[in-house]
């Protein structure tokens, strides 16, 4: 039972957290799809007709959502080696204290990866994906010719 | 020779459990802050002033009424920190809630049951305004809000 194993489990934790925020950003500040004001049409929607979306490298946004996008698509991953590692160090000795996070630690582990089995994982990973695509290339017919 | 005992309530370089868990009680009072101005300023008053008369803020006789449009003076007080929180307020919730875990996971044996017993409670409650801010009711705010 390591310091290490706790810190990687925080991380991670902190790590998908900061992945739901930038989710949240694109998803309630950028433009979107759909013409309702569902979750589910702006994430997976069209947008609405006649709009385009510029693309930019040089617009900030594009660098924490392609972040947060890699974070979205590895914390299945990572979740389930470090939801075992913890399980695993839990069954030896260690002092109470850095039991107690690493069972939390785990816990949330868990959870972060029963949320990949749902449609939240998913969303979180397409909505990412979507809006660094847009935010980089952007999207829509008239995207090419904006700015120029 | 003169000397001078100074007693110290604690050492001056180890903080007591105490002192520490003073940033676990902010969490809970700004957790529950937000949710209750969020209900107080933004839920009530649209329930009191449209659900329960049956309509919407956009309709075709009056058009879109904004908040700043239905109410005025004190109310405004308590509606324009409401409104900051139904817009910016899911991004803080999801910062608040990784405080919480790792408040939780690294303290939670010494804090006293009623203060355990208060982070998870106001963590479930930042949790359920999160995911009620992203449901249609939640998002019908938001654009009354905007408006």
């Amino acid at each position: 039972m390591t310091k290490g194993l706790w810190r990687a489990q925080l991380a991670l934790v902190w790590a998908f957290g900061l992945a739901v925020f930038f989710f949240l950003f694109g998803l309630l500040g950028g433009p979107h799809g759909g013409n309702s004001n569902g979750v589910y049409d702006m994430v997976y929607g069209p947008l609405p007709e006649g709009v385009s979306v510029r693309g930019s490298l040089a617009f900030p946004p594009a660098w924490f959502t392609l972040l947060a996008m890699a974070v979205a698509w590895l914390a299945p991953l990572i979740a389930a080696f470090l939801a075992w590692q913890g399980r695993r160090a839990l069954k030896g000795d260690g002092e109470q204290g850095l039991r107690d996070r690493i069972q939390a630690g785990t816990v949330a582990a868990f959870v972060i990866l029963v949320s990949y089995l749902t449609p939240i994982g998913w969303t979180l990973v397409y909505g990412l994906t979507r809006w660094t695509i847009m935010s980089i290339w952007g999207e829509g017919p008239e995207a090419a010719q904006l700015g120029s | 020779m003169l000397v001078l005992e100074i007693h110290w309530p604690y050492a001056p370089c180890v903080s007591q459990p105490g002192s520490r868990l003073v940033a676990a009680r902010l969490l809970v009072v700004g957790q529950l802050s937000m949710v209750a101005l969020y209900l107080a300023g933004v839920v009530v008053p649209y329930l009191l002033k449209f659900t329960l008369e049956g309509i919407d803020h956009c309709s075709s006789t009056t058009g879109c009424q904004a908040p700043g449009d239905v109410f005025s003076g004190p109310m405004l007080v308590l509606l324009v920190p409401a409104m900051i929180i139904t817009i910016l307020g899911p991004m803080a919730a999801v910062l608040l809630l990784l405080m919480s875990f790792t408040s939780l996971a690294r303290r939670r044996r010494e804090m006293s049951a009623v203060l355990r017993r208060s982070l998870f409670g106001a963590a479930g409650l930042t949790l359920a305004f999160l995911v009620f801010t992203l449901l249609p009711p939640g998002r019908l705010l938001l654009g009354w809000v905007l408006d």
